[in-house]
């Protein structure tokens, strides 16, 4: 993985601290094929595409700011996808947009497991940020199930390191 | 060295800056949506999140406002209240001393009404013809123990009467005007008068101490004094008619060759108000135990004069005043006028009556010697 601790490039997703074109479309096609794979694949629905798509770019991000505006575009898209209210999973993105470029001035993203730890918690922090902004902001019918978002957040670790190695070859055939 | 330190350092501060900047970017974007959530989120009142937010933020701050403002409201009203506090203050403090002065006058006319009325009443019972006058002045100077009297030679009052109040004797006219009178009380140093004392019946010598207090003087060393009985008149000094209060013994003192007892007078010499003038004295009667008492003194004692016990039988001065008018009666004249009517008592008429009187009282005392 190109991503890495300290101010080095880690490939097309970054340029000095400005999100490029092509993270863009990488997410907007996560948002297409979560919105769409469910469809076809039932058990798809518990990955959550755009997230990963998303902690990539923000994780590569050199900018803090950069990334939490990043983050709060995509969780906008997010929310156009849903029945909820605009703004509420584009707060979630934008913490964790902060969270990301900031953890990733100080951890060796290059290291599996630090990654996979790393992304383990923000899955972990973006459903502890959903839950109490359902539960406390909306309509309070949020489930809480620290068992279930223990499981996904290792799932989507295992995705990360699975997919963020692609997503740096994808970027590099730019 | 020096630029390697510097260049971390200046990394440093550049850092913690771009964390400050970064921080209040994500509390604006957070704080953002969260208005942007509540503008479309419906609370169950109806109203959008925003608007229940907007209240429940808006209405302490309002309730604080309100509550500061009442308070300086308060405050305010309170000082112009104490302005307008200061004037009432003043208007009731002038109210409060125009009643408290009418309260005092009015208290004094209840006073002498009410002392009038017990004066009047006494005077009643007297047996004396007393005629009631009215204190209005006293004498100069804080130790005077003189009074004037709004009556005067046209109402009667000659000097030697017997002044009283209801409590007691008070003192004598010692000199007349044509309205006016002065009397000298009983306190004075100069003053006297004839008592008995109630519980042994023995009489004494009252005098004026020129404080508030009397003694009773020429008491026997035999009498025995007991602080607390009271002191009548006798009738003896030819002033005051027997029977009149006077006192209560006080303190006896036995180092002289006579007794000599303290007596408060039963009258308050310092407020008097209303007062009784004697015009012709008449003795009154005696409590029944100072009757009993003067009983077994002139029992004990043969040969003393009983008509201190008897109280029926008139004193020295009224026997001479008897005397008097028998004589002048028999010479076909009126007592304390002249023959041609000038209304000034010619004693050259009745002297031959006095003498007479005279010659046989100095007789009956030789007798009883």
């Amino acid at each position: 993985m190109a991503v890495s601790a300290g101010r080095e490039d880690t490939g097309s997703v970054r340029r000095g601290g400005r999100i490029s074109f092509g993270a863009v479309a990488l997410v907007a096609i996560a948002l297409i094929l979560q919105v769409v794979l469910p469809t076809w694949v039932s058990s798809a629905s518990l990955l959550n595409l755009p997230l990963l798509v998303a902690v990539y770019c923000m994780l590569a991000s050199g900018s803090v700011i950069s990334a939490m505006i990043f983050g709060t575009l995509i969780g906008w898209a997010h929310d156009g996808l849903t029945h909820g209210p605009l703004g509420a999973v584009g707060m979630v993105y934008a913490v964790l947009g902060y969270l990301c470029a900031s953890t990733g001035r100080l951890v060796r993203l290059d290291i599996p497991l630090v990654l996979a730890v790393l992304v383990g918690s923000l899955y972990l922090a973006h459903e502890f940020l959903l839950f109490g902004i359902h539960e406390y902001l909306l309509d309070g019918q949020a489930v809480f199930a620290p068992g279930l978002w223990l499981f996904l957040a290792a799932l989507h670790a295992c995705a990360a390191l699975l997919a963020y190695p692609l997503f740096d070859r994808l970027s590099g055939l730019r | 060295m020096v630029s390697r330190l510097t260049s971390v350092g200046t990394y440093v501060l550049e850092v913690k800056k771009s964390k400050n900047i970064d921080l209040i970017v994500l509390i604006g974007l957070v704080f953002g949506q969260v208005l942007l959530v509540g503008h479309q989120v419906r609370a169950n009142s109806g109203q959008s999140r925003v608007q229940y937010w907007s209240a429940a933020l808006l209405i302490p701050i309002q309730h604080g406002a309100g509550a500061v403002h009442a308070v300086l409201d308060q405050a305010l009203s309170r000082y112009v209240w104490l302005v307008g506090a200061e004037e009432e203050k003043r208007e009731v403090d002038a109210e409060s001393d125009r009643l408290r002065m009418e309260n005092h006058f009015l208290r004094q006319k209840l006073l002498r009404h009410e002392s009038r009325a017990s004066l009047e009443a006494y005077s009643a019972d007297l047996r004396s013809a007393a005629l009631p006058a009215r204190v209005i002045a006293h004498g100069p100077g804080w130790s005077s123990r003189e009074v004037f009297l709004d009556r005067g030679r046209g109402d009667g009052l000659r000097p030697g009467m017997p002044v009283l109040t209801s409590d007691g004797i008070a003192g004598k006219v010692v000199a007349v005007q044509e309205t006016t009178s002065a009397v000298l009380l009983i306190s004075d140093e100069n003053a006297g008068a004839g008592v008995v004392l109630g519980r042994s019946g023995n009489p004494g010598v009252l005098r004026g101490t020129g404080r508030r207090t009397c003694t009773v003087e020429y008491v026997g060393r035999d009498v025995h004094i007991v602080p607390g009985e009271f002191v009548h008149t006798s009738g003896l000094d030819g002033i005051y008619p027997g029977g009149l209060p006077v006192g209560q013994v006080l303190s006896v003192d036995t180092s002289g060759a006579t007794l000599r007892a303290e007596v408060r007078p039963f009258v308050d010499l310092d407020r008097l108000s209303e007062v009784l003038v004697i015009l012709e004295g008449t003795h009154e009667m005696l409590p029944p135990e100072v009757q009993e008492s003067l009983r077994e003194v002139a029992g004990a004692r043969p040969g003393r004069d009983r008509g201190l016990a008897a109280q029926s039988l008139p004193t020295h001065a009224d026997r001479l005043k008897q005397a008097y008018r028998e004589r002048v009666a028999s010479q076909g004249t009126s007592v304390g006028a002249r023959s041609d009517g000038s209304g000034v008592p010619d004693l050259e008429a009745v002297s031959t009556g006095l003498r007479a009187y005279g010659s046989r009282a100095a007789d009956n005392q030789r007798e009883r010697r």
